[in-house]
Parts: structure tokens; sequence; C-alpha cells
């Protein structure tokens, strides 16, 4: 998940360096060590790793441009990860939010630098409300016994 | 051996070599990072069967996370015969989707060609893919696992 700027040029930059090894790969075919069979698979990992990196890219483009109207979080660590992308969609910079949570703009890095790892759940409660989050978990119950799978 | 983690809960920049055990003991601390592991074990199995040496373990598995959601990774063609590897091993798409359903979780191959940017799988896991910072992996070699 791309979180900032940063990030997203080095994802690009990533992408970018994916695509030319692409392009080389079409023009070395003969003279590849590999066999074609080889080749092939090399050629689809990299268009595997491509398509990851460009769906990364776009998610946050979309985000970033304020048409994503929803997100969703399958568990709790993903909640973090909403908050982080609230505050993009919202297009607000980790600044913003700092000022509002008044707390220091390191904080908030801190903060979505480990997907709100050591926050507590007063902390994470309070970022979803400077969000002007209304946040509804659902909640399927394991039936007794089958809950200490993990 | 398997360093420490650093203060990221990351393991320092480098191939750190590791057998099987050490790489389980360190690694399995959960019935479910067990899960994982077992799925890893199994795809390591079908590799060395295809004559693959290598398999480099990454992603969040080799970090201190205490829920890892798979394993990541990637494994040295040059030596592997693929008409002995199951096709899934060889199944890239959709984010690896079906080695992810069946080993729960996904290898890539290691090498790209030469001269291909000069950068290959392996270093490119070799750094957070978000923010470039090195990161470790860790080296099993097949041939000696149990």
């Amino acid at each position: 998940m791309i979180r900032n700027e940063r990030e997203y040029r080095i994802t690009k930059g990533a992408a970018n360096r994916f695509e030319e090894t692409l392009a080389l790969m079409g023009r070395e075919r003969a003279s590849s060590k590999l066999t074609p069979e080889k080749q092939k698979l090399v050629r689809e990992a990299v268009l595997s790793q491509l398509e990851d990196l460009n769906n990364q890219v776009r998610a946050y483009e979309r985000l970033k441009s304020g048409r994503r109207r929803h997100l969703q979080a399958k568990s709790i660590e993903e909640l973090a990860d909403v908050l982080i992308q609230a505050r993009i969609a919202l297009g607000l910079t980790q600044k913003e939010l700092a000022e509002r949570l008044a707390v220091k703009e390191q904080q908030v890095q801190r903060y979505e630098a480990t997907r709100y790892a050591a926050a507590s759940l007063g902390r994470v409660s309070e970022v979803a409300q400077a969000l002007g989050l209304q946040v509804s978990v659902g909640v399927p119950l394991p039936r007794r016994g089958e809950e200490r799978r993990r | 051996m398997i360093p420490a983690f650093d203060r990221r809960g990351n393991l320092p920049p480098g191939i750190h070599k590791a057998s099987w055990e050490e790489l389980a003991r360190r690694y399995g601390t959960t019935p479910h990072r067990q899960k994982l592991l077992s799925g890893l074990e199994a795809a390591c199995q079908e590799l060395r069967r295809a004559g693959c040496r290598r398999v480099y373990a990454d992603g969040s598995f080799v970090t201190s996370k205490g829920v890892p959601a798979d394993f990541d990774g990637c494994w040295s063609v040059g030596e592997t015969d693929l008409s002995k590897l199951d096709p899934v091993l060889q199944d890239l798409s959709s984010g690896r989707a079906a080695q992810k359903a069946k080993y729960f979780g996904g290898l890539f191959p290691a090498e790209l060609p030469e001269g291909a940017t000069g950068k290959s799988f392996l270093e490119f896991f070799q750094r957070d893919r978000r923010t470039r910072e090195a990161k470790g992996i860790v080296e099993l070699k097949l041939e000696e696992m149990p």
C-alpha cells in the first residue's frame, strides 16, 4: 500500500525499471542463457510484479483523486490502512491531521509508518473521529473451540 | 545463521544463510506461522525434486510480525528442470493466487536475464518495496533439507 508521495515515486520508479527489463528481455531473446521456457517464466514473473506495482499506483492515484467513496478493512490491522487511506482520500497532509489531533507531525508520520502498531485503541478512535469517519465493524463469530486456530 | 531483528523488526540487510531447522525454530512461533512454514516446506521439496538448489525467504514472514498473511520468496531457476516442477509454482498470475491457495505463500524465479537493468528479483526483494531501505532475506540450501 502506498502511503505518501515519496512511496508513490519509488513505486513508479520500480515499475518503470520493470518495464525497461521487459523491453530488454524482448531484445535479448536470442542471446539469453536461459531456455525459451525459462525466459517465458521469468517474463511472466516480471509481468506479474509489474501488475502488482501498477495496481498499487492506480489505487493511490484513485485515492488521491477523491473518487474513492468507501474503504474496507478485513482485519483490525487493515483498519490502520483505512486511517491512512482516509487521510489521503480527504486530501489531508500528515501535518493537517496532526494539527487536528494536537500532536506533532512526526507523531502522525510514526503512526503511519508503523501502521498504528503502537497506538492505543483510544488514539485510533480519536484519529477516526478527527477524520470524520464512521467506522462500522461486522464480526462473524467462530464456533466455540474453533476460535483458537491462530 | 539468522541474526536478530533490527528495531523495526526486520532482518538486517544481507542474505542470511540458514538451515531449514533454524528457519523453522526462528519463525514457527505460532500455529498460524507453522501452517505457513508447512506450505513453504512443501514448496521447497517440490523445487528440490526439480533440481532447484536455492530458495530465498522474504516478506513479512521473515520479520517479527506476529501474523504474516503469507510467505514470499524466490528460487533459483538456472539449474531447475521446469518439466519436473509443479505447474502451480510456475503460475505467477493474479498475485500468485494459485500458489497462495496451495502453499500459503508465493515464490518468484530469482534471476532475470543477464544485462536486464542489472537487477534480479533477488536484489529487488532485498529492498523494502515502498521505502527502498535495504532489508535482509534468508537463504535455504535445498540439498540440505531434511
